[in-house]
């Protein structure tokens, strides 16, 4: 039942794109960018989510799989085909770093340690200028070529994402399947508890993070190869890390297409708010932070949820 | 060799000044968390909010910064008071999610409704202390941080007496013990809370508004500080009150220290690393108060 509505949306999200012909060219930017949230919601999910355990690192995951896919690119000639493997392998690799304080600690200590990786992950992209090029960030030289994951035709970038936004589906959906969901689940519930039932609790959440920072690492290489620009800043961000919890919260969270349909909603959101008021610096988010505090207030298990409760109710 | 001792000295000095300031913006933030077991991660734009105050106040009224305190507690008093009875009080007992999301959300929204306000452009505070340093046994004591830190000390103490020797302040330590003996003893937790969050949100807005002649001010400024002052609290022993001015003067040391051996921002990066370290190593803190 499940595996056939995966296969009905992956029909439908790849059609999105075709759309594209008769609506133009900033409605498949739209597409794109819906994507790019859905897929970082629903890997943030796989930890967020199911663990409970809020992560505002990932935006350094992002950074960690775009630089890497990069500067294997510039340097050594690797297609970032390649290099998006390696870098989420990295990427995953250092969600071990901060995995060590989520093996001894709980809460808000992991969401505390979390915020710092993301500004370790910046200040050392800033520092080390001679490999990093520091703030003025790296320029990918256009070449329009699909051995180098660059398309002239944005239409194959959506399916690029979508591939990925699969991937993420895929491991929400095999994970909710097999026993490692149900220790995630008690995990959350109760951690004390799961761990009092010989659950490793440590492995598990290990396992969940690295998966989740994988898949982070892989829209990583797939933004610098989009936007074929980055800097620190535009990637190791606070704000960026904010943005994919908050996506995924809109849609709720610890289900399979909660994350995704709120990452769909929140970059709809978005374009439109930027299309409203271009001009108005600040107010975008001043609304973005008083949506997230309502929805806490008024729906803790998101957006999604009260819709469906008001259907319901009807 | 003699010089270097000097500069060392010099640094250890500079630090614990700087140290005492770290304490103080954190203060708020342990005793929110010793009282209703929640971290702010809204802190820090209370901080900025209450270093905007200061400089409207000096714009409009040329009097000394030091007086905008009579504006900023109460004002961000109130501010915490109706956001813990309106919003955060809703929250409570649902788990440290949608805490957390609340007040990151809050952070979010402070800061870019700060942004639209007061637009992002760094502001001066235009009456600022005078920035003379006296010189003391070849050490050098600069009069803005021998300021901050005296009026660090004077926030510490008053906040310590009002724990000590106020009913309210003995219903907050009770409700930090033990929340149901608390509420057994007939102590109305629920307004202990709201009162606890805008204590911890008024301390904090003394601290920004003496801080403020010192700093370029700017919406973003808090997201500088809250990392600092998670790392002071957790140094200290999240929810120690004592511990957490410890933490700042042991903070203050650990970065001007670091900082005669390596540049700023890697010193930054010893700093973060060494919060993870004290995460896992020790985290109840350095002091090591068990609490649950």
């Amino acid at each position: 039942m499940e595996r056939r509505r995966i296969m009905a949306m992956m029909v439908l999200f790849a059609i999105l794109p075709l759309l594209g012909e008769f609506a133009g060219r900033q409605y498949v930017t739209l597409v794109i960018m819906m994507f790019f949230y859905a897929t970082l919601a629903s890997a943030w999910d796989i930890m967020g989510g199911r663990a409970g355990q809020v992560s505002l690192g990932n935006a350094g995951f992002l950074a960690i799989g775009a630089y890497t896919s990069t500067l294997l690119f510039l340097r050594f000639g690797i297609s970032p085909w390649v290099g998006m493997f390696i870098g989420a392998t990295v990427a995953g690799l250092s969600s071990f770093v901060i995995g060590l304080t989520a093996l001894r600690l709980k809460g808000v200590f992991f969401v505390m340690s979390s915020l710092a990786f993301v500004q370790v992950v910046q200040l050392l992209l800033t520092h080390f200028v001679s490999v990093t090029n520091g703030d003025i960030g790296l320029f990918i030289p256009l070449t329009s070529n699909p051995t180098q994951m660059q398309f002239s035709q944005p239409i194959f970038y959506a399916w690029l994402i979508d591939g990925i936004l699969f991937l993420a589906i895929f491991a929400n959906y095999s994970i909710s399947k097999r026993r490692i969901g149900f220790y995630l689940s008690a995990i959350r519930e109760d951690e004390d508890a799961a761990q009092a039932l010989g659950i490793n609790t440590g492995l598990y959440k290990s396992l969940a993070f690295f998966i989740s920072a994988f898949i982070t690492g892989m829209v990583g290489a797939f933004y610098a190869q989009y936007f074929l620009f980055i800097t620190p800043t535009s990637t190791a961000t606070i704000p960026l890390s904010i943005q994919i919890v908050l996506a995924a919260i809109i849609g709720g969270t610890g289900k399979i297409w909660g994350p995704v349909f709120g990452g769909i909603v929140f970059e709809v959101l978005t374009y439109f708010l930027q299309l409203s008021f271009p001009t108005i610096a600040g107010l975008n988010y001043t609304i973005i932070g008083a949506l997230l505090m309502l929805i806490v207030i008024v729906s803790p298990q998101g957006f999604l949820a009260l819709v469906e409760r008001m259907i319901r109710s009807k | 060799m003699t010089s270097f001792l000097v500069t060392f000295i010099q640094a250890v000095i500079n630090g614990l000044l700087v140290g005492g300031l770290y304490g103080a913006v954190s203060l708020g933030l342990t005793l929110v968390f010793g009282v209703m077991k929640l971290v702010n991660f809204a802190h820090g734009e209370f901080l900025m909010l209450a270093m905007y105050v200061t400089y409207w106040f000096v714009v409009y009224t040329g009097m000394n910064p030091i007086l905008s305190l009579a504006v900023s507690i109460p004002l961000l008093f109130t501010i915490g008071y109706l956001f813990e009875a309106f919003m955060l009080s809703r929250t409570l007992g649902l788990g440290d999610l949608p805490q957390i999301l609340l007040t990151v959300g809050l952070s979010i929204f402070l800061q870019n409704f700060a942004q639209l306000l007061w637009s992002s452009n760094y502001r001066v505070v235009p009456v600022s202390y005078p920035n003379i340093s006296y010189l003391f046994l070849g050490i050098y004591f600069s009069l803005p941080y021998l300021i901050v830190f005296a009026s660090s000390l004077v926030i510490a103490a008053i906040l310590w007496l009002f724990l000590q020797k106020t009913s309210v302040g003995l219903a907050m330590q009770a409700a930090a013990q033990d929340i149901v003996a608390a509420k057994l003893m007939g102590i109305n937790t629920r307004s202990v809370f709201a009162i606890s969050f805008g204590l911890g949100i008024a301390i904090t807005a003394a601290a920004g508004s003496l801080l403020a002649p010192t700093y370029e001010i700017f919406p973003t400024i808090g997201s500088t500080f809250i990392l600092l002052m998670f790392l002071v609290v957790v140094i200290g022993g999240l929810g120690d009150v004592r511990g957490a001015y410890l933490g700042g003067l042991i903070l203050g040391l650990v970065v001007t220290v670091s900082n005669l051996f390596v540049t700023a921002d890697l010193g930054q990066v010893i700093l973060f690393i060494f919060f993870v370290l004290v995460l896992i190593l020790r985290p109840n803190g350095l002091l090591g108060k068990m609490i649950k």
